[in-house]
């Protein structure tokens, strides 16, 4: 081990690999969540029942987008030197995050009623929102570990790896929705 | 306890992980009025388990204690045989734990065939009850597969592969070492599913059976997607690796060609192993949640099952013959005392065989009810991989044509693998033609398909290259008189044992059955018989591998005078491998060209890394 | 990187979610426009484009500075 990571700290090389690495293991996610809405179509093609509530789902897709907007200032306001700005935004990130679990939840009590995991479209609903739920709250985890050492001042401008990889997991919990959300609500 | 205390600990924190994710928290729930199925049990139990044994084998100690702020504990770095049995980052030790485990599960995957022989050896029932040899099948397949899948690049490519491109280690050592301490917990699980009724559905665990067997499928599918994980964590790192670690002047054209198989390898698993995550996962859903993915009663499809499992496991295969490739090139290469013959075409070879290989699944459903249009185009594309796998083969051919033999042990086995790879390409255009294949399918023509490929062909280029690295990785010396025989021994009875069974599958034999038709008797007791020689020249081996490394001559720094990175350093190589950055000048494979240099090592002027 | 030029990145990301948000409206309509899984998939890859581009900086693997 080098010593500037046994500090915590990257060298310029050692972050540019962190990046990449971080994206492979995006793809790579984007892959089995790709699978899961194959499955989707290829079980029962573009049908949808008709009792989704399509008011929640549009709700939760704003609340999650809005997340992602908060989670790019706090990243944007701790490169920039600026720690209450940040503290502020990543808690709005995970209090959104939290708003989504919520919705999520709620449309569960509603789908056990209409649509269990037993049928067909159920199946598909409940793997692929529980899927994407877990990520969820892993990212709100990873994100208020983020807040927890932030508070401590362990970040600052140039040194703040740590912050950017959540953030960028958070991103990619967001796009993976963007493709779930018409999947499920939308098609058919 | 200073070299088995991480062990102890792993194994007890793992036992407390399982008692609290499985049998006590299904207590707590069916306390409070809610359902907790077995299976669901095993699955939760068996991941936190997982959980506990990492941390308990030293993930906390020396990486996850950062995640809370709390400061990092470290080993010494120098601390003999220890450091082989603890969370260690040096890929070095990490290329040595998955060598040894995975020899290990070879040759206990080898007995599991032993076994199966012995009951195939004549009609009727003799050792095995019918269930019995489904578990036995079963457990051979899926071992056998995880071996085929890490040996090569688990073992020697992290063990390789930072040393041929110049680095100091791979790009992310704690994730290479997460990698390794994952395997474990899948062959105790792998294990442990025997106590709970095992499983009889294969190693493909196709539904509608998967989904309603004993609950031994579900430790299964627990052990698979956990190696997933340690696969695809594998082939991240070392695709950082090779993009972003290699010394100055180590460009793209001057990559060892087995750091470019590696890297193919790679790019395939790290996205398609998901789709084996996947599709198991929806087994287990079907299984622990009552849902209808593959469930018949529930109106699933287990069709798409077949479509979701092929597209990984049939670039799986790729996953383990691209590295066998490039193995076996290394070797014909220096022992040909000639530059690799078409180094560029071999690479693009490797890329085409990436691309094609995520469109040939279907191959695997001729029979299995899928839709009839995608037949055709599945033969297609199939038959066409062999262009790229030809090109290898011609590049193998050009080399030897070229050279002057020097046929020692690792030389001998590359040849062999020439042979054995010939007969399993032909072979599987059989398999790729629909019309042949609806025929074959579920024979031991099958069978006898891919153990020429994985068995005869990876296999093969494993134990070339296990023999050809041997020096370098021990710092001793193999017994060559031994090595010779292992050869002959093995590469006879191999083809004695597989290539009747081409014959047994075109009259009839169906694969993964325990009995058979007496008029197929004959040819299954020669089988048997030569199945047995075969097990036994792995002793040979053995024998010389464990010995040599206590015993053997002290080896030179390079007693194959051979022009590649690795072996311009002592052997074993020290911590860190290179005092200074290496300076890349040439091509690799500089034979026949006085003058001409590969790498200048210990150069002035080399930057911090 | 000068904190001055922080209010500047900061709009940059409003103007984003803005896009995000009319392709978000843009995509309720598609889903009746016939060929809809077409326009659906198209719609997503943009927004994804955009959060990648944007969000997540992808132009830093090619490009280190920033």
């Amino acid at each position: 081990m080098h010593p500037a990571e046994a500090a915590g700290r990257l060298s310029a090389h050692e972050l540019q690999n962190a990046r990449l690495g971080l994206w492979l293991f995006i793809v790579s996610e984007a892959a089995l969540f790709s699978a899961f809405i194959a499955a989707r179509y290829l079980n029962l093609g573009t049908s949808r029942p008709e009792e989704l509530n399509q008011l929640l789902g549009l709700g939760i897709t704003g609340v999650l987008l809005l997340s992602s907007l908060t989670a790019y200032r706090a990243e944007t306001c701790i490169a920039h030197g600026d720690r209450p700005g940040f503290l502020r935004n990543v808690l709005w990130t995970v209090l959104l995050a939290g708003v989504f679990l919520v919705g999520v939840v709620v449309e569960w009590g509603e789908g056990f009623h209409y649509f269990p995991p037993s049928t067909r479209y159920g199946t598909s609903f409940f793997s692929l929102t529980g899927l994407h739920g877990l990520h969820v709250l892993s990212g709100a985890v990873l994100l208020l570990g983020i807040y927890l050492h932030g508070r401590r001042g362990r970040y600052g401008p140039g040194e703040y790896w740590p912050v950017e990889g959540v953030v960028k997991y958070w991103h990619f919990v967001d796009v993976a929705w963007v493709f779930i959300y018409p999947t499920l609500y939308l098609v058919g | 306890m200073r070299v088995t205390g991480p062990v102890l600990k792993g194994l007890l924190y793992g036992a407390v992980g399982y008692v609290l994710g499985g049998p006590v928290l299904a207590a707590v729930v069916r306390a409070a009025g809610g359902s907790f199925p077995f299976d669901l049990e095993l699955a939760a139990g068996s991941v936190l388990g997982t959980v506990g044994w990492l941390a308990g084998v030293g993930m906390w100690d020396v990486w996850a204690r950062g995640w809370f702020g709390l400061p990092l504990r470290s080993w010494p770095e120098d601390d003999g045989v220890a450091r082989y049995f603890r969370f260690t980052t040096d890929h070095k030790v990490i290329g040595i734990q998955y060598l040894v485990t995975f020899l290990g599960l070879l040759f206990l995957g080898g007995a599991l065939a032993m076994l199966m022989r012995w009951e195939l050896m004549r009609p009727g029932m003799q050792l095995l009850t019918l269930n019995g040899f489904n578990q036995v099948m079963s457990l051979h397949g899926i071992i056998m597969i995880a071996v085929a899948v890490a040996i090569l690049l688990g073992g020697l490519g992290n063990y390789c592969v930072p040393l041929m491109i110049g680095a100091h280690d791979m790009a992310f050592p704690r994730v290479n070492a997460l990698s390794y301490w994952l395997t474990p917990p899948v062959a105790v699980m792998l294990l442990a599913s025997l106590l709970v009724g095992g499983w009889d559905s294969g190693w493909t665990a196709y539904p509608p059976l998967s989904t309603v067997n004993a609950p031994g499928q579900v430790l299964m599918i627990v052990a698979v997607v956990i190696f997933g994980l340690s696969s695809i964590l594998g082939g991240i790192n070392f695709l950082v690796t090779i993009a972003r670690m290699r010394a100055p002047g180590m460009t793209w054209g001057r990559l060892p060609i087995f750091v470019w198989s590696v890297f193919a390898a790679s790019l395939l698993s790290f996205v398609v192993t998901q789709y084996l995550a996947a599709s198991l996962l929806m087994v287990l859903l079907d299984r622990v949640a009552g849902m209808s993915y593959f469930h018949f009663a529930r109106g699933g499809t287990p069709v798409v099952y077949q479509q979701l499992f092929w597209f990984y496991s049939h670039p799986a295969v790729y996953i383990m013959i691209v590295p066998a490739f490039g193995a076996a090139l290394e070797v014909i290469t220096h022992f040909a005392r000639t530059p690799l013959y078409a180094y560029r075409w071999v690479v693009g070879a490797f890329l085409g065989i990436v691309g094609l290989s995520t469109i040939v699944w279907a191959h695997h459903n001729f029979t299995s009810g899928m839709p009839d249009w995608m037949h055709a185009p599945m033969l297609a594309t199939t038959e066409a991989i062999s262009v790229p796998t030809g090109l290898v083969f011609l590049s193998a051919l050009g080399t030897l044509l070229r050279g002057r033999l020097w046929l020692r042990t690792p030389m001998l086995f590359a040849l062999a693998w020439v042979w054995n790879f010939l007969i399993g390409g032909i072979t599987g255009i059989f398999n790729a033609d629909v019309a042949t294949d609806l025929h074959l399918h579920d024979t031991y023509f099958v069978v006898a398909h891919f153990h020429y490929t994985i068995m005869g062909g990876e296999i093969f280029a494993l134990l070339a290259a296990v023999y050809y690295w041997y020096p370098k990785i021990t710092g001793r010396m193999y017994d060559e008189r031994l090595g010779r025989l292992h050869f002959w021994w093995s590469f006879l009875a191999f083809n004695a044992t597989f290539l009747p069974m081409f014959w047994a599958g075109l009259h009839g034999m169906n694969r993964r059955i325990a009995d058979y038709p007496a008029a197929l008797g004959s040819v299954n007791l020669w089988t048997s018989l030569a199945a047995f020689l075969l097990g036994a020249s792995f002793l040979v081996f053995l024998y010389n591998f464990v010995v040599s490394w206590v015993r053997g001559p002290r080896a030179e720094a390079n007693p194959w005078q051979a022009s590649t990175l690795e072996w311009q350093v002592p052997s074993p190589p020290p911590v860190e491998n290179f005092p200074a950055p290496p300076a890349v000048v040439g091509a690799p494979y500089v034979y026949g060209m006085p003058g001409v240099r590969h790498a200048v090592l210990g150069a002035a002027g080399g930057s911090e890394r | 990187m000068r904190p001055d030029r922080l209010p500047e990145k900061l709009s940059v990301g409003g103007r984003v979610f803005g896009a995000l948000g009319v392709l978000t409206a843009v995509e309720w309509f598609a889903a009746r426009w016939p060929g809809a899984l077409l326009w659906l998939t198209l719609i997503a890859l943009g927004k994804t484009a955009l959060i990648a581009e944007y969000f997540m900086h992808y132009s830093q693997l090619v490009r280190p500075e920033e």
